[in-house]
């Protein structure tokens, strides 16, 4: 890794890690303004585009649930996961990436399958552990890209920043 | 042709399929899976995007071609979402709500009643200038972010392969 690499890969961890904290702060409002409930509600509807927020299906913290379900959130901390075990760990990276993809969706697709036609009832830790399975494989997949976009964006501004930097001297 | 094609035609498709996605009542439960239509929508647009290039071109899309256009669809999405979203609750209302608690009623589901009173504010729930520029707002971040994950998902999927040969050698002048 070159240093806009390194530069990158952070900007890609920090990302994930503030969406992250992003998810915690409906219930940290929610906590702090009962029983108004008025700001809160808006926070949570900033994510109702992007998840069902079922209450059984959600983890809580203060007493209140977090702005995605389980299997979102297992699928967010699985990503930061996979991202930040990114440099150690090479599993499965001589594979085809199609065959990835359905390996690591496979998980989740068997268990919202078997769920939605009532054969196997699922439980909250096994939405999160699909799901996670399903973040960090995401992630490993599509990192090497990402760097490699983001690292090219952030060596041209620095080199462009060099070049306007120089003309003004 | 020197130069790569437009990204701006692949990320209106791929907008207007987020859109259709995200504001047509049942199918936009898709969305409930992280953002599923979103990404698609972002993937079609690298998708159509890579289509755009003819098969004995020189050049290539990178991976930040792919996030660009990916971004871009979410934008187009997010706006004709929203519009669209708008324009189908105006016409029709919340229909689809009451028709899942009717359904629930039936199937004598325990609903929370946190879940129900969110229901039923939702139904109520009028069209406001505030209510969508809030929507508005929300959507261009969320399908924006989820757009450009999307735009990197179909990179992976359709990376351009390196070439084993390398390119030619350029031609010496004829004296």
């Amino acid at each position: 890794m070159d240093k806009f690499q390194k530069y990158a890969y952070w900007v890609i961890i920090a990302s994930i890690m503030l969406w992250c904290f992003l998810i915690f702060i409906p219930p940290i409002i929610a906590y702090f303004e009962e029983p108004s409930k008025s700001v809160s509600s808006y926070a949570y509807r900033c994510f109702s585009n992007i998840c069902h927020q079922h209450e059984s299906r959600s983890l809580i913290i203060f007493g209140h649930k977090l702005a995605v379900c389980g299997r979102c959130s297992g699928i967010y901390f699985g990503a930061l996961l996979g991202a930040l075990l990114f440099p150690f760990l090479k599993p499965g990276r001589n594979l085809p990436v199609r065959l990835l993809w359905i390996i690591i969706t496979l998980p989740m697709l068997i268990d919202v399958f078997l769920n939605t036609f009532g054969m196997f009832t699922s439980s909250n830790l096994i939405r999160i552990l699909t799901g996670a399975f399903f973040g960090a494989g995401s992630i490993s997949i599509i990192l090497p890209s990402a760097i490699e976009a983001i690292s090219k964006l952030l060596s041209q501004l620095y080199h462009h920043k060099g070049v306007t930097n120089e003309s003004k001297t | 042709m020197n130069q790569k094609p437009d990204k701006l035609i692949p990320a209106v498709y791929g907008g207007a399929i987020m859109a259709l996605i995200s504001a047509i009542p049942f199918i936009n439960f898709v969305n409930c899976l992280c953002c599923a239509g979103v990404m698609l929508g972002g993937f079609l647009a690298v998708f159509f995007y890579k289509n755009n290039f003819p098969p004995d071109s020189t050049l290539t899309y990178t991976s930040g071609d792919c996030m660009g256009v990916g971004a871009l669809a979410g934008v187009f999405g997010a706006v004709f979402g929203t519009i669209l979203s708008f324009a189908v609750m105006a016409l029709f209302g919340n229909f689809w709500i009451e028709y899942l608690l009717e359904m629930m009623r039936s199937f004598n589901v325990d609903i929370p009643s946190e879940a129900m009173e969110a229901m039923e504010q939702s139904m109520s729930a009028g069209i406001s200038a505030f209510s969508i520029i809030f929507q508005l707002i929300a959507n261009l971040i969320i399908d924006t972010l989820f757009g450009l994950v999307g735009g990197l998902i179909g990179y992976s999927v359709y990376k351009p392969k390196k070439s084993a040969m390398p390119p030619p050698m350029p031609q010496p002048p004829v004296i």
